[in-house]
């Protein structure tokens, strides 16, 4: 790996300072589609009709984005990847490991129980999962910081700044 | 001799000083946390106000406003989530300085930078008011425009490896900054036909995903990894570093007044310009910027704080707000039974005296409680990660709501910062999203308003950039920083360099 | 399935019973419809602590700004009829029909009180050739589209004001369009447009202060807060028919909410809006205390929607007919 700082030859649009990432072709393809659709979406807004209509920054700003990602999705392709394995194998095993994908469910899962649970109950059971599925030791210790912090935040939200929080059955 | 007797009234008042202490102290710990901005704790903390009598409330605003700009620093360099969009440009290189261990330093620097900052907005705000909001004025919605566009450029200084990775992401946060309905024609942008898109993508929701989650998430891939042992001998920065910056940290104060002054622009606008400006005039910084640079602290920090005297200078002079929290100031002041506008220096020139002598205040106060409590905060990036992380989104969920009550924020919140992880992981960089967010808005509007001021004629429209002395020096400033970021200059400068 | 359903019923609505005897036992959400600072913002935080005092609990007060306030307003609407929620809102809701914003209007909601009013007056730049409207108008036919007009986007008050003119006189001007009336104005100040119809409590001080100059009051009488202003119908008479006209700013609930709830709250703002701080402060702006509700608000809000719609409509600067939306021809 050479810095491209020490290699002025390089075209700056292209540069990359490591080998291909496992997916990374992927990602950047689903960056272009996602800059054509929204591309399309600002184009429907007013089209081509006047200089200053609402649609021009969102044509200029997603054409811009087309392009970018076109380049990227072009360095991407020239590189060389990093890995020798099956993709999809290294894919898991690097950028999406098992940690970070059951962290995102729990993440999810939490959102969707803030409203059906309230903030309190929601809260509280991910903290203790998230740590303890982290941190796994002193359990007892989890439990209490968890209740313990879910309480500060509640009391600080809900009574100094006034926040309501979401209400679940019980609190 | 009457300013001055105002302007010393909230020193020797006891109840004005502990009030102007609290609203310091009470600003640095909402600012501090994502989502509950500076905005949030005016308006909330002036609804106390309203039976007391005018000054207290002032004295209150002047200690929150300072604190809360300045506190949104603080998780910007321990926890690389910025606590509020004008603290964005100090993660940049605040949080790097914390992976090294120097939070505790970077604290202290970013708090000393904050005050010189905010002692040059106040001195602004009493020696050059007048001419400083009769120059706002001028400003015209092409001017803006070409304000916005030198901010945009920014990209080019935070894509570190790969300019085309920058320009997407800038370009994906215009777009998520114009997702809602058009302020101009009403017309539906980026909504897909739901009708909770149509007030638009909350982009405090956007900071805090990107910046928080995405982080939280990158962070599991190194969770068995110790956390950075903080250094905790000084956490004074020394003076001969604070006496090197002292010239960076007055040309960055100078871009944050009048920024601030600006309306319609702000502390966040303003400290990514001065971190632009740094980046691009710093020849040898102490470390490469975006990997710890202490330049990249001074700029900002200075930057935002200076902005808060800036703000102050329309409203107190004409009556019209700087920003978010001087237009709650201005609502506070009718309930008050006074009248915020041109008339208001005329009618009661006490209040500006003594906003002056507040805000002189406030920002003594600022140096105290800002580098008091450092060493626990910068222990606070020692807490295991399984501990911390989980934490952080709580907070972030919170924080995120605290909003606008707004659970379809949170779900935003929660996508952008999966997308936010991917990004990184692949070597996009997240800044520039956030810089598009901010500035996408303010080009699509300027670009319009002045287009239909020319009504549609783009031969006017291109002229006027030259005829109009302020669009002309504004306009060459922005082709000398084009030019002198193109390769044939680089070159030309490398030869000359190595010639010499 | 069906039962769960049930059960549920049977459960919100015990529950709504046991919230209509003893509410409010927590405290209210107030929705602000436009920004901290606005004009409807500063009369929603006026009026409150008053109320929060007659109604014995506190009301949090939230600003969810955002398409001309229809997302308040839906915020408002779908959030439960019990009372805890309230609209504090503007004269926006009753044109999103025909502006093709949303469906909603005041109809689908109760008016808790109609606190007050405000008052357009047509300022320009303090350097402006013109010394009436008359000429304005003059200047604006000799070369058309060369006078930049502030505006503030479809259905906002300097777009009304203009259509309602544009209904009488023809002239052709450039609307720019600002986020709300204080940018506006800031630009005039600063000469990036002519001149722009205002609401007079964002630019009473200004005139008074020389830095812009009232050109009318668009009203049929010379107003106290704007001395010396003449009214719009000294040159164009025909604008009787519509007026007075002007924004105006309000409490609403859902009208499905429970009728003692309705009751209590009617009387708390009834009580605040009566009080000498909320008259003190409302003087200030310029604003007329109206403090009405029920039938009489009601009729007052069917009068304002019928008159500006139609006119809006007639002058096509409307997208849908008032017909469609049931709204009566004036």
């Amino acid at each position: 790996m050479t810095s491209p700082s020490e290699n002025p030859a390089i075209d700056p649009l292209l540069s990359t300072e490591r080998g291909r990432l496992p997916g990374e072709i992927i990602f950047a393809f689903l960056g272009l589609v996602l800059s054509l659709v929204l591309g399309y979406q600002a184009w429907t807004i007013s089209g081509f009709s006047g200089l200053s209509t609402a649609g021009i920054f969102p044509m200029l700003a997603t054409g811009t984005m087309v392009i970018s990602a076109l380049f990227v999705v072009m360095g991407n392709v020239r590189n060389n990847p990093e890995y020798q394995d099956n993709w999809l194998t290294m894919f898991f095993a690097d950028v999406l490991a098992p940690r970070i994908i059951v962290f995102a469910v729990l993440m999810t899962a939490y959102l969707f129980a803030l409203q059906p649970l309230g903030f309190v109950i929601s809260s509280f059971l991910f903290l203790f999962a998230g740590m303890a599925f982290l941190y796994r030791r002193r359990y007892l210790m989890l439990l209490a910081l968890s209740a313990a912090a879910i309480a500060v935040v509640y009391l600080l939200f809900r009574y100094v700044f006034v926040v309501i929080l979401p209400r679940g059955i019980f609190l | 001799m009457d300013a001055l007797s105002y302007f010393f009234m909230a020193w020797l008042d006891p109840r004005l000083l502990m009030l102007t202490a609290i609203g310091t102290f009470a600003g640095i710990y909402v600012g501090a946390i994502p989502g509950l901005s500076v905005t949030m704790a005016a308006s909330i903390l002036i609804s106390f106000t309203f039976t007391w009598d005018t000054n207290s409330a002032l004295a209150l605003i002047a200690g929150v406003f300072l604190g809360g700009v300045y506190g949104g620093s603080r998780t910007a360099i321990l926890l690389n989530i910025p606590g509020a969009p004008s603290a964005v440009a100090t993660a940049l290189d605040g949080y790097p300085l914390a992976q090294r261990g120097e939070a505790g330093k970077a604290i202290g620097l970013g708090t000393v930078m904050s005050v010189i900052g905010g002692f040059v907005g106040i001195i602004a705000l009493a020696f050059a008011a007048p001419v400083i909001s009769s120059f706002a004025l001028m400003f015209a919605p092409r001017d803006y425009l070409l304000i916005a566009i030198i901010g945009i450029l920014l990209v080019g200084s935070l894509a570190s490896s790969s300019l085309a990775k920058g320009i997407f992401a800038a370009a994906l946060g215009v777009v998520i900054g114009l997702v809602g309905m058009d302020p101009m024609t009403a017309q539906a942008r980026f909504t897909f036909g739901n009708f909770n898109l149509m007030g638009g993508i909350s982009y405090v929701a956007a900071m805090i995903g990107f910046f928080g989650v995405a982080e939280v998430l990158y962070q599991m891939r190194t969770i068995d990894a110790a956390s950075v042992k903080q250094k905790i001998g000084r956490m004074l920065p020394e003076w001969s570093l604070i006496r090197k910056y002292i010239p960076l940290s007055l040309r960055s104060s100078a871009i944050g007044v009048t920024i601030g002054a600006l309306p319609g622009t702000g502390g966040d606008i303003a400290s990514l310009m001065a971190y632009d400006q740094a980046k691009r005039t710093v020849k040898n910084p102490s470390r490469p910027f975006g990997k710890g640079a202490y330049e990249g602290l001074v700029a900002p920090e200075s930057a935002n704080n200076a902005a808060v005297g800036g703000a102050y200078i329309p409203m107190l002079t004409l009556g019209i707000p700087g920003d978010a929290v001087t237009a709650i100031i201005i609502g506070a002041l009718y309930i008050h039974g006074l009248r915020p506008g041109p008339l208001l220096m005329v009618e009661t020139p006490h209040l500006f005296w003594f906003v002056v002598g507040s805000l002189t205040l406030a920002n003594i106060f600022l140096l105290i409680f800002g580098l008091g409590g450092i060493r626990l905060f910068a222990k606070m990036v020692e807490l295991p990660k399984g501990i911390i992380l989980p934490l952080i989104v709580v907070l972030a969920v919170v924080g995120t709501f605290a909003v606008q009550n707004s659970i379809t924020d949170v779900y935003w919140m929660l996508a952008f910062g999966i997308v936010g992880y991917f990004l990184k992981v692949y070597g996009f960089p997240v800044a520039p999203i956030i810089l598009g967010i901010i500035l996408g808005p303010l080009m699509d509007l300027s670009y319009r308003r002045a287009m239909i001021s020319v009504r549609d004629d783009p031969g006017r429209f291109l002229l006027e950039f030259i005829t109009n002395p302020l669009s002309l020096v504004l306009t060459l400033f922005f082709l000398l920083i084009v030019i002198s970021q193109t390769p044939i200059w680089k070159r030309l400068w490398q030869f000359r360099a190595k010639s010499a | 399935m069906i039962r769960k359903y049930v059960i549920a019923v049977g459960f919100a609505a015990t529950a709504s019973v046991a919230f209509a005897q003893d509410y409010p036992e927590r405290e209210v959400l107030g929705v602000i419809m436009w920004g901290a600072g606005g004009a409807t913002d500063v009369v929603a935080r006026a009026v409150t602590p008053a109320a929060e005092e007659a109604l014995g609990t506190s009301i949090v007060m939230l600003n969810r700004a955002g398409a001309s306030g229809a997302i308040a307003t839906t915020y408002v609407a779908t959030a439960p009829a019990d009372g805890y929620t309230l609209l504090y809102g503007a004269e926006n809701p009753q044109l999103y029909g025909v502006t093709g914003l949303s469906d909603l209007d005041y109809r689908d909601f109760y008016p808790v009180n109609i606190l007050g009013r405000g008052i357009g007056v047509i300022v320009a730049g303090p350097d402006a050739p013109w010394d009436s409207m008359a000429d304005l108008i003059e200047d604006a036919q000799s070369r058309p589209g060369e006078i930049r007009m502030g505006s503030t986007g479809p259905g906002g008050i300097p777009f009304t004001i203009g259509a309602m003119m544009n209904s009488v006189v023809d002239y052709d001007v450039t609307a720019v369009p600002f986020e709300g009336e204080g940018p506006g104005l800031t630009a005039l100040q600063g000469g990036h447009v002519d001149f722009m119809p205002v609401g007079a409590s964002a630019a009473a001080d200004l005139i008074a202060a020389g830095t812009v100059k009232a050109l009318a009051v668009f009203d049929t009488e010379e107003v106290d807060a704007l001395p010396g202003v003449p009214p719009i119908t000294d040159d164009f008479p025909e604008l009787e028919s519509l007026l007075p006209w002007g924004p105006f700013y309000g409490v609403w609930v859902r009208q499905d909410t429970p009728d003692d709830i309705k009751t209590t709250l009617t009387e708390a703002f009834a009580t605040a809006a009566a009080g000498e701080d909320f008259h003190r402060i409302m003087s200030a702006r310029s604003n007329i205390v109206m403090n009405i509700s029920g039938d009489e608000a009601q009729a007052f809000l069917d009068q304002w929607q019928s008159a500006t719609t139609w006119a809006l409509y007639d002058v096509g600067a409307a997208e849908n007919s008032p017909e469609d939306y049931n709204i009566p021809r004036p």
